[in-house]
């Protein structure tokens, strides 16, 4: 099935600069649909006002992680089959191996590329 | 063995022993001593918050730096241009290196709390051998010639902008300067003076390699 490249894409990171730039490659690989987040309990409380098509998050955030939203969704009925990618500097085997157990969908350490961000994504939604 | 060979033995175990005790004794005079050297209040106090604030100083600057790069960025990729391809692609690079901020910040952060931890041990050890808030042993040395001049770039609230250095050769000379602009200067000089002092991480291959 092809890519919907409207569909509404959530990122969340505790630095302004990085959304910035998420939002700048995801604007170059075609999706202009973004919105933001700060946080964990900040994307979350967006994620069940408006259905997302994909979630990119960070780990390293307060009060709540990247690894806990991960959680949250993932035990929510409603929110389960949301892709989830997470983009951290956290690059230990412990840290991917828990976000994979805890059903993230790719993993992307920083700093990354346009190229890694467009490979990841297609391998979660699908060629675009 | 005679009773006369065992004085003369225990007599031997206890001058060694007394020995032993009077090195430890000068042993712990030179660390007290070495400690004292150590200043605590002083790093505490003055070093150790001034190096915190250089480092959150550094975090601010890369990340307003950053957001002017973007923002230059930004408008040439809205620009008309007669090679959108190589344009955008360029631009996609920058946006790419400016990550290097979100890096530096966090590093700059876990260095920031090892500053804090190393303040509160020391805290802890100056309370451990009874220093008090005041008694430091001999004052540092004040920087002297030119040695106090160079401090590097001044924090937010300290030192003077170009307005006010333009001001300073626009106006009268130096020694006509009015008192408030000699309160200024020694601000500015003041501010000048003050020294400054779970397992292996893993590339995006081999991440790749356990989603595949």
């Amino acid at each position: 099935m092809a890519v919907d490249m409207n569909m509404p894409i959530l990122i969340i990171d505790d630095y302004k600069t990085m959304l910035r730039i998420i939002r700048n490659l995801l604007k170059q690989l075609g999706f202009d649909n973004v919105d933001e987040a700060t946080d964990g309990s900040a994307a979350l409380a967006k994620m069940r006002t408006r259905q997302y098509g994909l979630v990119i998050s960070d780990w390293n955030m307060e009060p709540m992680t990247g690894y806990q939203l991960l959680q949250e969704v993932r035990a929510d009925e409603a929110l389960k089959a949301t892709p989830f990618i997470m983009i951290t500097a956290e690059s230990k085997t412990d840290n991917v191996i828990a976000a994979k157990k805890a059903g993230v969908n790719n993993y992307i350490v920083k700093p990354f590329n346009a190229a890694t961000l467009k490979t990841k994504m297609a391998a979660v939604l699908g060629d675009f | 063995m005679s009773s006369d060979t065992e004085v003369v033995s225990l007599r031997n175990e206890i001058a060694s022993l007394h020995k032993d005790c009077r090195d430890l004794v000068q042993f712990i005079v030179n660390a007290r001593s070495e400690i004292s050297q150590i200043k605590p209040t002083d790093l505490k106090k003055d070093k150790l918050p001034r190096a915190g604030k250089e480092l959150d100083a550094i975090v601010q600057a890369t990340e307003l730096a950053t957001n002017s790069i973007m923002e230059a960025t930004e408008r040439i990729m809205e620009a008309k241009v007669t090679e959108p391809d190589v344009v955008n692609d360029a631009c996609m690079e920058i946006f790419e290196a400016c990550s290097f901020q979100d890096i530096t910040g966090q590093r700059i952060s876990k260095v920031v709390s090892t500053l804090e931890y190393i303040e509160d041990h020391l805290d802890k050890l100056s309370s451990a051998w009874g220093h008090e808030e005041n008694a430091e042993g001999a004052p540092t040395p004040e920087p002297e010639g030119e040695t106090a001049l160079l401090n590097g770039p001044a924090l937010a609230g300290e030192g003077v902008d170009q307005d006010y250095v333009d001001s300073m050769f626009d106006e009268a000379p130096a020694e006509e300067a009015s008192s408030d602009d000699k309160k200024k200067e020694k601000k500015a000089e003041k501010s000048a003076s003050e020294d400054l002092p779970s397992g292996e991480s893993i590339n995006q291959d081999d991440i790749d390699a356990l989603f595949n």
